[in-house]
């Protein structure tokens, strides 16, 4: 077992501490269990290499009678563990993005009111409307006067600061509500290399990206291997996750494209596109050479509204998005490969078999 | 000619408030009602030209007003303004002349595609 990396006669004879190195607290629950004479099972976690494996220990102590001693029993739960976590996190991410959708829908009228009556303002006290100048005449004063006042205190950039933040909020609840519509269900082959070649080219008219980075100075690469066949799946919505991917992954460069440049150094951005059959299933992958992830965000990176990037700038739901699309309305699995300074890859897996999405 | 008389249908009233400003300072005239009811009693008594009409309503919902409405004065014109995505324009109302055109989210995001059409009501 990959989790002991000891074999057996490496470790006949040795304390027990030497033959596995239980973690302090655990190896002290292991003697008093011994001294008292009962029975202990715990788990615990510990680091083999760079990734942290679940384990538990049963501690069935012996009689001091015979021999005294305990037989120890090590247990790897590493994968139960990871598969009950992406089950609770399956859901959770499901049901808080319900609850989101109907927050969305009722701040979504008001939101709206909020708007609309800020433009009003700023119509109103406008000098281009005529009715403005005749009212403001029959109060005894001009709309010059008034803007003028209106200006010095400041209050034309309040609105302003209304209508763009009210645009940002707009945004969010847009994405949430055209996400939870109800939604074609039904699922298509589509050969993948023509779904890599039209997203890319949704991403380089993306208005909200291009005002961060221009896509066409990323140098991307597409890769289909010509043994995978067309993959089903709702068009429209695994669309929706290679754009949302690339969008992220384009941000990410732009920020290393901006860091590079202050730095001096040479930089050439680029996002690889993948496709291939992998054990019965479709495997995508969307890999780039940007900052990547510190483990933190890496483990954050699919929750709704969780975001690294600076307030405006993306609204937090683009990975969780495609999260939900994968996993519920699929039946497939999402998951993203990082390190800091490595880039990062998210690998999409997708069942070939034909079916009704959820 | 005289500007068209648009009656707004919608039982928020600060959305009715904000919506009319816009209309009256595009040049139309406008009446308000906050409910189905109110607004069929205001096309009998009133010429209206046309209704913008909220779907979810107290009372009789928006389809409900606009079938009334249309056997009262067959002429009226229907623009529908809904919050709700999903809005399927119902085949009932298709016979009255709507269409997907005739439908608004939201909030409106295009204001000018509106005045458009309310305009054309006038033209035909």
């Amino acid at each position: 077992m990959s989790t002991i990396e000891n074999p057996t006669n490496l470790v006949v004879g040795k304390p027990l501490r030497a033959a596995f190195p239980f973690p302090e607290e655990v190896g002290s629950i292991i003697l008093d269990a011994i001294q008292r004479q009962t029975v202990v099972k715990l788990p615990f976690r510990k680091m083999v290499g760079d990734r942290p494996h679940f384990l538990e220990v049963a501690v069935y102590p012996l009689s001091p009678a015979a021999h005294g001693g305990a037989v120890i029993r090590i247990d790897d739960v590493t994968e139960r563990v990871r598969i009950e976590e992406v089950m609770v996190q399956t859901d959770k991410m499901v049901s808080v993005g319900g609850l989101a959708a109907g927050i969305a829908h009722e701040i979504n009228n008001p939101l709206g009111v909020m708007v609309q009556a800020a433009q009003n303002i700023e119509r109103r006290v406008s000098e281009s409307l005529e009715a403005n100048h005749r009212v403001a005449a029959e109060c005894g004063t001009t709309v010059g006067t008034i803007r003028a006042y209106l200006e010095k205190r400041n209050i034309l950039a309040f609105l302003d600061d209304i209508k763009s933040d009210g645009a940002r909020a707009a945004r969010i609840v847009h994405s949430l509500l055209e996400f939870s519509r109800r939604s074609e269900s039904k699922r298509d082959p589509v050969p993948m290399e023509e779904l890599f070649n039209q997203t890319v080219e949704l991403a380089q008219k993306d208005y909200d990206l291009k005002k961060h980075i221009d896509f066409r100075q990323i140098k991307v690469d597409i890769k289909v291997d010509p043994a995978l066949p067309p993959v089903p799946m709702v068009r429209s919505q695994i669309e929706q996750v290679l754009l949302n991917l690339l969008k992220n992954s384009a941000q990410a460069l732009a920020e290393k494209i901006a860091t590079a440049a202050s730095e001096n150094r040479a930089f050439t951005p680029q996002i690889t596109l993948r496709a291939r059959l992998n054990a019965g299933q479709a495997r995508i992958e969307v890999q780039d050479n940007g900052p990547g992830f510190s483990e933190e965000t890496r483990r954050r990176a699919f929750e709704p509204f969780f975001t690294t990037k600076p307030p405006g700038i993306g609204t937090g739901l683009g990975l969780w998005i495609a999260y939900v699309i994968v996993t519920d309305k699929h039946g497939g699995e999402i998951t993203l490969d990082s390190a800091p300074g490595q880039g990062c890859r998210f690998v999409v897996t997708l069942p070939m078999a034909p079916g009704e999405t959820t | 000619m005289m500007a068209a008389r648009v009656m707004v249908l919608d039982d928020h009233a600060s959305l009715r408030r904000n919506l009319m400003a816009l209309l009256e300072d595009e040049g139309f005239r406008v009446v308000e009602a906050g409910s189905g009811e109110e607004a069929l009693q205001i096309v009998r008594a009133t010429a209206v030209d046309a209704v913008i009409v909220d779907i979810r309503l107290p009372g009789m919902n928006g389809n409900e007003f606009i079938e009334a409405a249309h056997a009262l004065r067959p002429a009226l014109h229907f623009v529908v303004h809904t919050g709700t995505m999903d809005y399927v324009l119902p085949d009932e109302l298709r016979r009255f002349g709507l269409t997907e055109d005739s439908v608004f989210l939201k909030p409106l995001s295009k204001p000018g595609a509106l005045f458009a059409h309310l305009r054309s009501f006038s033209e035909k």
